[in-house]
């Protein structure tokens, strides 16, 4: 791994674990719904690194999240949404780059982490009517994952100009 | 506005379409005389609650592990009362009180769903 590549997945696989927490600290309107400002970061990620370094920052803040949490259901959940949402993000951002402004890219991935979230609730309690659930997880993760996606594109201009400086 | 953009916008109207159609069914249909709570742990059966006229009542639901979750019938709605599990999110659902809520607490399997008429029992299954 390049250093640049190195130190900027660190960070961001950082900053998306510390979000996580403080989301985790909000009180939640339904079970199962946040902004997801995690995700932020990987797509940040996906956008300056390309997809490796997308999926090793939603795999390991998913992975930290679970050791600072203790919390097995939150994981699974996190952990099947998380990995479907970045499959889905990168499909979409790899193939059709020129197509898709970032928020839009972030509503498909959101969509796919409510499909995985739900699926998972719905296996461990066996119980397929759980996937009713996805009807209200779909309405309000498509406003936060357009937010998100927004978040994700001034963050990664930002990052762009700052690495434009010269520093010697 | 590129074109992928709008094909996701309009993914995004009909969803939007589909999800309220499917709220607003569950709203238009709830509240009937044969409301009743489903009380199941991991897909089994524990208990089924009439809750039109049931009497107030309280019990705890134990799982392996020393887990439990405090069940409260109330006024024709149920709750998850108190649990020892770490997210407490069951409790957090409060009252249910219409056909199609659900109050689940994932770490014990346990799951209360509330049915009537209108609900899409069978459909699904």
């Amino acid at each position: 791994m390049r250093p640049r590549a190195l130190v900027l997945t660190a960070l961001l696989t950082s900053l998306a674990l510390a979000f996580n927490i403080a989301e985790g600290l909000l009180p939640l309107p339904l079970p199962g719904v946040k902004l997801g400002a995690a995700n932020v970061f990987a797509l940040v990620a996906l956008v300056l690194m390309g997809p490796r370094s997308a999926f090793s920052v939603t795999l390991l803040r998913v992975l930290l999240a679970w050791l600072v949490s203790a919390n097995w259901f939150a994981f699974l959940c996190s952990l099947a949404g998380g990995l479907l949402a970045t499959a889905v993000m990168v499909f979409v951002y790899v193939n059709y780059k020129s197509e898709f402004s970032l928020p839009w890219v972030s509503v498909a991935g959101a969509w796919a982490f409510n499909a995985g979230q739900v699926a998972v609730v719905a296996l461990m309690v066996r119980d397929a009517r759980m996937l009713f659930y996805a009807v209200p997880l779909l309405l309000i993760g498509t406003a936060t994952g357009w937010v998100v996606g927004k978040l994700a594109e001034m963050l990664c201009q930002r990052v762009k100009k700052i690495e434009r400086m010269d520093y010697r | 506005m590129k074109r992928g953009d709008r094909t996701m916008l309009i993914l995004t109207v009909a969803l939007f379409a589909v999800c309220l159609l499917m709220l607003g069914g569950h709203f238009f249909f709830a509240e009937r005389d044969d409301l009743t709570a489903v009380i199941s742990q991991n897909g089994r059966v524990l208990r089924t609650i009439r809750l039109k006229g049931a009497k107030a009542e309280e019990f705890t639901v134990k799982c392996a592990g020393g887990g439990w979750n405090r069940i409260r019938v109330a006024d024709g709605k149920i709750c998850m009362a108190d649990a020892n599990c770490p997210d407490r999110d069951c409790v957090k659902r409060g009252l249910l009180g219409t056909a199609g809520d659900s109050s689940v607490c994932l770490p014990h399997r346990l799951e209360i769903r509330l049915s009537g008429t209108p609900d899409v029992d069978g459909a699904t299954y």
